[in-house]
């Protein structure tokens, strides 16, 4: 039986072999092998090309500035959502996360829209925005991480602190910040992590000299077709990636020996004028940076020149040579979601397999669990250039070209079902299995009966995520989803970056049709989770 | 079981993307400008019983590099908009099989390329256009030439695009290289640059939103085609009899654009006739006004607004393919040096 | 029902958990297997239920050798400390598992889960998810759910170790009808004397990986087979001794009768439960011991009193008032001569090191 499961591991190994190793070396042979005067060379004329250099800055400065400002928000705002209790608080809990999984390309959109609508001399492209829609993301990874330990420490040496004197600032910087160093360190580098990599946001809000490496290896490619450039950056994004993940490691072994608490005990009805003053204020934060884009993405999407109506909705269906795409968007919608679907199957067949696997705890096993980790890690550009590099050139050229685009979704998406699943699978007691076995099933029967519907539970919530991933995925996609077939995030970026109010509305349309998706597939998913597995 | 279902209805959604029922399917792969009338196209799709699959993938560098990076596998038959700025990289690259279109011989041979594998379709010139209007309410004189445009009297008064992000703004550095030469054409850009140039992403920011004619902006002088007077024309809102804009035809650098069958076409027969409807009487005679640019067969006239509105250099400035692609690169990092940082 | 014989059993190169396990249970009856933690019970359990292969011996059900009969088939009934329930099945649904994989009918099905669940008293949760009953409920449901498939044997697992006392006093009074009308015989681990006193007909004490004793409570509790369970049980105080044809010597010069004890070192237990102090119920014949009280203490519904018996060993006594002594004062302990133990001495050759790190004696 240990053998079968270790066998599990053989699948999503050979997947990974095929669609991530290989392609990664094609990127780096290509642009690294017989450079003149070795491999490092172009590495090394990235590092001193003056304009590169400066995309490098500026990626830094960005991340660090983004960071910084979703930190600013997300910390009031986890700190109100696990220490006081008001009506609505699960919802608002649950409307933070959806910003996290909408996609880049829309939260892009949003934005756009927003800037645009404000009067005034506003920065409607460049570093501004570009931080704006960073902090609109990554607030939800703050409030997650952050406050998911908040709300369970115990608040009594808080207000111990405020007992002896302290004022409510003090006692926090007393008594609850040291508490909470190492999730707050979690979460900075885990954001950072996420901006530093940018890329759909930086590419519909960058602008001239508002450029990541992401971006820049996506124009060296596609621009200037030259991959050697395209290669040495991506290794130094690469490095710089493996070396904030190894801050991360490390934050993570030193984390927790906090005493915990359940989360109820340490939340308390809002008292005084502060509390509901505070409410007011994370409330309010929230909405100025998450509800305000949003707000303008829907409003003007119905705005049709001085009046409203749903004329951009309609146009959705229009002839294919006026929205300059090769299919009128709505079939760019349908396809999407066939291809997110599709994705889904993939990533789940994948991820479960990696995650029993890994369950049984083989080497092998454990191997597959923590290169299905790798994609995570790779920018999605990198990988999207490698896969069309290895499959639509050279001899695999249109091998499997339909499930190209799935494939690569699926690559993406697959880590979120592994983490998503691993954890229950793990958590299940084998007692409860052992408990089975002598009520006279068989170890097939046991896997029925025990692991496969808890599993599955965990699976729906997990292609919930790996849907609103897949739907929404953006930099490996635009490489290697052919222009006849567009998804969705393509077609809205195409469309953005077109002259002319209808092209804005039409891609405000498509932003409106494909957030309401994805926030609906993960408000269903979050249900699921409340309701059950999260018990497990 | 329900995710049984769900697998089954994405299967079926993916096959029925990529099924094969009607007419052959020819694809032209082409960039975001691409137009033609209707009828041009549904002639073509009756005589030789195919249909068209136009898929637009981005400007015109971008959907040749596409095409280059997927050579084998492009996903289309045909390329069209291949223009002299990246003819060689095309070439280099190897995307297109040879190919001699039939009614080749009624091409104007000043057009024709060196190579078979790909057929003159069009041409512009990208020069400076002016407001009239502007020019004449201030009772200044137009300026003539690219170092004109550096005279303090012409100071804030010029748009152009970034070349780096801009077809348009490419073709015009390379015309003032190919004109001045590498040294002082970048000695203009100081200048230009002294002189308070206004340098834009793309042709739209500048037109659209710089020109005062178009875009209510503050530049009387802008980079854009030559063949923008007749659309201005051809656009009003109210008929006109005299062109609102004219163009420097002293600053014009000329774009030919080219097509070929390509090398993964999936069918190189119907991609061969694809490529002749480029040239065929009709497609040419459609050209002025569908995509703004002049036809290369010489047995075309031209529709009326251009003949009346549209004015062409007598002696056109063309750079060499192979210089273009030898110098490319870093005279965009030199643009990028001297004008914007 | 069930024969365990020279059981021995481990974790993979790990030494035997289990040294060679003589047991038997019989038909209605409730074994206590009564242990410290780490002594090898739930290793019993489990080589008993098939959930883990012996190293050697051989497990006998039914009279028929089940030692390589795989768990599903074994017809063993368990119940987990923890219940082990289904999370995403209602009560009824974990009640009817086992019937179900019987192969029984729905019908057939049903009418067992109503009944095995009246039998708990549990009959109108039937329809509630498992996560909304009581610690208590959810044991009681484990056991229906155990009791459903009518196994031949129960096996119970500290069923009741994370219950208050009163609430597994309560349930384990419900057991032993419960297994005696099933006619099962039932194993219940524990490390709680209290427990195994409630419901054992006989008590299995296993120290080290072996079973040291299998016995009547009432014979543990005043006859342990060895120092180290008269220690592990608390029965007693045990003094070193000289044994001299028939008496034993201890603390120098008290002498006690023994008549059946070899000569040579040992240690005479004297039973807590069989002392008596001088002046209550004195009876000629008494083998008789100075003492000193060395410390008093009020527990509630008793008193106890720590009195230091021959070279400092301590005993305590329970009395249900304090002695109206002070504290440091001699007193006289008499005790039957039938009822001290002697036990081999420690450094006699017992064959066991395991006797290292037997626990002190619990009260």
């Amino acid at each position: 039986m240990r053998r079968g499961r270790t066998a599990l591991a053989v699948g999503p190994l050979l997947f990974l072999a095929v669609l991530f190793v290989w392609p990664l070396g094609r990127v780096l042979a290509l642009g690294l092998v017989g450079a003149e005067g070795g491999p490092l060379t172009p590495v090394a004329a990235v590092l001193t090309d003056p304009a590169l250099r400066a995309a490098a800055w500026f990626t830094l400065w960005q991340a660090a500035l983004s960071t910084l400002l979703t930190l600013a928000v997300g910390i009031p705002v986890a700190a109100v959502l696990s220490r006081l209790e008001f009506r609505g608080r699960r919802g608002v809990e649950a409307a933070v996360l959806v910003p996290f999984v909408l996609p880049t390309v829309v939260v892009g959109a949003a934005f756009v829209a927003l800037l645009g609508a404000l009067p005034g001399d506003v920065p409607r492209r460049g570093l501004v925005p570009i931080i704006l829609a960073h902090a609109f993301f990554n607030v939800s990874v703050v409030v997650r991480t952050v406050g998911g330990l908040w709300q369970h420490l115990d608040p009594a040496p808080a207000l111990a602190a405020r007992g002896l004197g302290a004022t409510p600032l003090r006692a926090f910087a007393v008594a609850t910040l040291p508490r909470l160093r190492t999730a707050i360190a979690a979460a900075a580098v885990v954001v950072f992590l996420f901006t530093f990599t940018s890329f759909g946001v930086v590419l519909v809000l960058g602008g001239s000299g508002a450029a990541t490496i992401e971006v820049e290896i996506h124009r060296a490619a596609t621009r200037f077709l030259d991959l050697r450039t395209a290669a040495a950056l991506s290794v130094v994004q690469l490095a710089a990636v493996a070396a904030t993940l190894a801050v991360y490691g490390r934050l993570r072994r030193r984390g927790g020996t906090e005493r915990l608490r359940r989360a109820a005990a340490a939340r308390r009805p809002l008292r005084s004028t502060a509390d509901r003053a505070a409410v007011a204020g994370a409330l309010g934060l929230l909405a100025v940076l998450q509800g305000a884009p949003l707000a303008a993405l829907v409003l003007r999407s119905l705005r049709v020149g001085d009046g409203w109506s749903l004329a951009h909705y309609r146009r959705l269906d229009a002839p294919t040579r006026e929205a300059v795409l090769a299919v009128a968007p709505l079939e760019a919608l349908a396809n999407s979601v066939a291809i997110a679907t599709a994705a889904t199957a993939i990533a789940l067949v994948l991820g479960l397999s990696a995650a029993v696997a890994a369950a049984g705890g083989a080497r092998l096993a454990r191997l597959a669990d923590g290169a299905l980790m790798l994609p995570l890690g790779t920018s999605a550009v990198t990988l999207g250039l490698g896969l069309l590099l290895t499959f639509r050139s050279g001899p695999l050229a249109g091998r499997g070209s339909v499930l190209l685009v799935p494939l690569a979704q699926a690559l993406i998406a697959t880590p979120f079902v592994v983490r998503t699943v691993l954890p229950v699978l793990r958590g299940i007691d084998d007692r409860l299995r052992e408990a089975v076995a002598t009520l006279g099933a068989t170890p097939r029967r046991v896997r029925r009966e025990v692991d496969l519907p808890i599993v599955s539970r965990a699976g729906l919530v997990a292609a919930g995520f790996a849907f609103a991933i897949a739907v929404g995925e953006f930099g490996a996609t635009v490489f290697v989803a052919r222009a006849s077939n567009p998804t969705v995030p393509v077609a809205i970026e195409r469309a953005l970056g077109l002259p002319g109010a209808v092209n804005l509305g039409r891609a405000l349309a498509l932003s409106v049709l494909l957030a309401a998706l994805t926030g609906l597939v993960v408000l269903l998913v979050d249900r699921v989770r409340v309701g059950a597995v999260g018990r497990f | 079981m329900r995710r049984h279902h769900a697998l089954a209805a994405a299967a079926a959604l993916l096959l029925a993307g990529c099924g094969s029922e009607g007419p052959r399917t020819v694809t032209l792969l082409t960039h975001d400008s691409f137009d033609v009338s209707e009828d041009v196209l549904a002639a073509f799709e009756d005589e030789h019983g195919l249909r068209v699959e136009v898929v637009p993938l981005g400007d015109a560098g971008a959907a040749l590099n596409i095409v280059a990076l997927t050579a084998d596998d492009p996903g289309g038959d045909v390329l069209f908009g291949v223009d002299s700025t990246f003819l060689t990289r095309a070439l280099a690259a190897d995307v297109f099989l040879p190919h001699v279109a039939a009614d080749l011989d009624a091409v104007d041979p000043a057009f024709l390329p060196p190579d078979d594998r790909v057929t003159p379709v069009d041409f512009g010139d990208v020069c400076v256009n002016y407001d009239v209007a502007w020019f004449a309410a201030r009772d200044l004189a137009v300026p003539r030439t690219l170092t004109d445009l550096a005279d303090p009297a012409y100071r804030g008064l010029l748009a152009v695009q970034n070349p780096a992000t801009s077809s348009p703004g490419l073709a015009f550095l390379l015309g003032t290289i190919e004109r001045l030469g590498e040294a002082a054409a970048f000695d203009l850009w100081a200048d230009l640059r002294a002189n308070d140039l206004l340098v834009t992403d793309g042709w739209t920011d500048a037109y659209y939103g710089a020109f005062t004619h178009a875009g209510g902006g503050d530049r009387p002088l802008v980079v854009s085609y030559a063949s923008s007077p007749p659309a201005e024309v051809l656009f009003a809102e109210e008929p006109l009899d005299a062109a609102p804009t004219g163009v420097l035809l002293e600053t014009c650098h000329r774009q030919i654009e080219y097509a070929g069958v390509l090398r993964g076409a999936r069918d190189v027969e119907a991609a061969r006739l694809l490529v002749d409807l480029l040239i065929s009487p009709a497609f040419q005679a459609d050209l002025p006004t569908s995509m703004f640019v002049f036809p290369v067969r010489t047995d075309v006239a031209l529709p009326e607004v251009f003949a009346a509105h549209a004015v062409l250099p007598d002696r056109p400035v063309v750079m060499e393919p192979a210089r273009v692609d030898a110098g490319r690169e870093a005279w965009i990092a030199r643009f990028d040096a001297v004008v914007l940082r | 029902m069930l024969r365990v014989e020279g059981l021995a059993a481990g974790y993979g190169t790990g030494p035997d958990v289990l040294a060679g396990v003589d047991l038997d249970v019989a038909a209605g009856e409730v074994v206590a297997l009564l242990g410290p933690s780490g002594s090898g019970k739930s290793t019993l359990l489990r080589c008993v239920a098939g959930l883990q292969a012996p190293r050697r011996g051989r497990v006998v059900l039914g009279g028929a050798d089940a030692t390589d009969v795989p768990v599903e088939r074994r017809g063993v009934g368990l119940v987990f400390q923890d219940h082990a329930l289904l999370p995403h099945r209602d009560v009824a649904g974990n009640v009817g598992l086992g019937p179900r994989l019987h192969g029984l009918a729905p019908a057939e099905v049903a009418a067992r889960v109503a009944a095995v669940l009246a039998d708990v008293g549990l009959a109108h949760l039937a329809d509630r998810p498992v996560d909304a009953l009581s610690g208590g409920e959810q044991q009681r449901v484990a056991l229906a759910r155990a009791l459903a498939v009518r196994p031949r044997l129960l096996l119970l697992d500290e069923p009741y170790g994370s219950l208050d006392r009163p609430l597994r006093e309560r349930l384990l009074a419900e057991l032993v009808p419960l297994v005696r009308a099933s006619g099962a015989g039932a194993v219940l681990v524990t490390h709680d004397q209290d427990d195994a006193l409630a419901v054992a007909d006989r008590v299995a004490v296993l120290l080290g990986g072996r079973l040291r004793q299998l016995a009547a409570p009432e014979v543990c509790w005043t006859r342990p087979a060895d120092a180290d369970v008269a220690r592990f049980l608390g029965v007693g105080a045990l003094l070193p001794a000289e044994v001299r044809a028939g008496a034993a010597t201890v603390g120098g010069d008290v002498r006690l009768p023994l008549p059946a004890a070899p000569d040579g070192p040992a240690l005479v237990l004297l039973p807590a439960a069989r002392v008596r102090l001088a002046g209550e119920a004195d009876r000629a014949g008494d083998a008789v011991l100075p003492a000193v009280l060395v410390g008093s203490r009020f527990a509630g519904d008793h008193h106890v009193l720590t009195v230091a018996v021959a070279d400092g060993v301590e005993l305590r006594l329970r009395r249900p008032r304090p002695l109206d002594v002070a504290v440091g004062a001699p007193l006289g302990l008499r005790i039957d001569a039938a009822d001290l133990v002697a036990l081999p001495a420690p450094d006699a050759p017992m064959e066991d090191a395991s006797a290292r790190d037997a626990p002190a004696p619990t009260q």
